[in-house]
């Protein structure tokens, strides 16, 4: 099996292609992170529908500005996912994309139930990493943590959500991040 | 708020899970400060990790075509320092936007002082507020939209800068040539498809314009320039010569 820290080479090189116009790349790299995109995006969206046009708007961003990324300030996995994050997020707070996700969740269930994703190896093993790492969170910390990257809440939604204090609330989201960065140690060498 | 309160929220921020002033706060505080710029960076990195919690779904065979098509027909983007994404949003290309910003600002004052001093303090007032916008851009939630020259601005080319709460823009276009007795006129393509009248202007003689916007995108879907007859039109009339 490859080591992480190779596939990030690989990623890195990826992207460099990409920057060059080369679509093969590109392909390459959406194969590579498409289904964990596509499985963030759904968990957030909660309609296919929605999802896909998340995902194709993402990676299209990464098409265009793939000349502007610095391997300095993180690996391409992270401004991928991020940029996947950010779409989705944005989705789901607009007015219109809420409707739509409460109509796609039924559909979402049935669609994904059992399906079989392959994907590198690597991935695998850092996706184990992360559910280890969240699982002994706190589950408060846990909780605010789901509510805010999965349900795409500002922190004060949180804390009506929870029916919390708004301190309490920043506090539980700022902790389980330290405790998250502690309990991923690879995040130290720039890797997701 | 003090240093360790702002400090304290950068996790949050990563997580796009602040809103309102804190939001602002916090971005200005990091476009100063080098170590919570850091401390942004591995945040960034530890929320982006959070999507490897989610189950892996195989994408539809029919998103990687349309995306594949989709690629075949969209420009990129130059490389232009710095490419710093701080946060999700893209970055913009700050220093390159206030350098342009400042120089023109320095032409327009410097030319203006000699002809009508007393007209200073309006200059003056209208820069402050025009460095105001390009504050806002400097965000790292700013992101950068390229616009590609078609038709007789063929040789032309432009970027969007949007504010992260999209209510600012700034427009650099470049290669324009001199419009005549016509005008630039920039559109916005809304949800709808339809093209809303932005603002109209003209380049100066080395074909570079600056426009600074002031209006709600946040259901932008596009930017567009023609080249009109006259200012004022309330469809486009005339030929396209940028497109987002």
């Amino acid at each position: 099996m490859r080591k992480p820290s190779e596939s990030q080479d690989e990623d890195r090189s990826l992207l460099q292609r990409v920057a060059q116009g080369d679509q093969a790349a590109f392909a390459a790299l959406y194969d590579r992170y498409g289904a964990s995109s596509f499985g963030m995006a759904l968990k957030i969206c909660n309609s296919r529908a929605l999802a896909e046009d998340v995902v194709q708007e993402a990676f299209l961003s990464i098409w265009q500005r793939a000349a502007r990324f610095d391997p300095d300030r993180g690996s391409v996995a992270a401004y991928l996912f991020a940029a996947v994050h950010n779409k989705a997020v944005d989705a789901v707070r607009h007015e219109e994309s809420l409707r739509r996700r409460e109509e796609g969740a039924a559909d979402f269930t049935a669609e994904t139930e059992g399906e079989e994703v392959v994907e590198a190896a690597w991935l695998g093993v850092r996706r184990k990493e992360v559910r280890s790492a969240v699982a002994r969170l706190s589950p408060v910390q846990r909780e605010a943590l789901e509510l805010a990257y999965f349900e795409g809440l500002t922190y004060s939604e949180v804390a009506d959500k929870l029916g919390i204090p708004l301190g309490t609330a920043k506090t539980r989201l700022r902790d389980g991040m330290i405790r998250l960065r502690g309990l991923l140690p690879h995040l130290q060498a720039g890797e997701i | 708020m003090t240093h360790d309160e702002l400090r304290d929220l950068v996790p949050i921020y990563a997580l796009d899970a602040l809103d309102g002033d804190e939001e602002l706060e916090v971005r200005g505080h990091l476009e100063t400060c080098q170590p919570c710029r850091m401390l942004l960076e591995s945040d960034v990195q530890a929320a982006a990790s959070l999507a490897l919690a989610a189950e892996p779904v195989t994408p539809p065979a029919a998103l990687r075509s349309r995306l594949m098509t989709a690629v075949a027909s969209t420009p990129q983007a130059p490389s232009l320092p710095p490419a710093v994404p701080l946060r999700p949003r893209p970055p913009v290309t700050w220093e390159r936007l206030s350098a342009l910003v400042a120089v023109a600002a320095l032409i327009v004052l410097g030319a203006f002082s000699y002809r009508q001093t007393r007209h200073l303090h309006d200059q003056a007032r209208k820069l402050a507020a025009q460095n105001e916008i390009f504050q806002a851009l400097a965000s790292p939630l700013a992101t950068a939209v390229p616009m590609t020259g078609t038709g007789p601005g063929v040789n032309a080319s432009a970027e969007l800068y949007v504010s992260g709460d999209k209510h600012t823009a700034g427009l650099v276009a470049r290669g324009l040539s001199d419009p005549g007795k016509n005008v630039y006129q920039l559109w916005l393509i809304g949800n709808n498809n339809v093209p809303v009248p932005v603002q109209a202007f003209r380049p100066d003689e080395s074909g570079l314009a600056l426009v600074q916007i002031r209006t709600n995108l946040s259901n932008m879907q596009g930017m567009a320039v023609t080249v009109e007859a006259r200012a004022g039109n309330s469809t486009p009339q005339g030929s396209f010569v940028l497109k987002s």
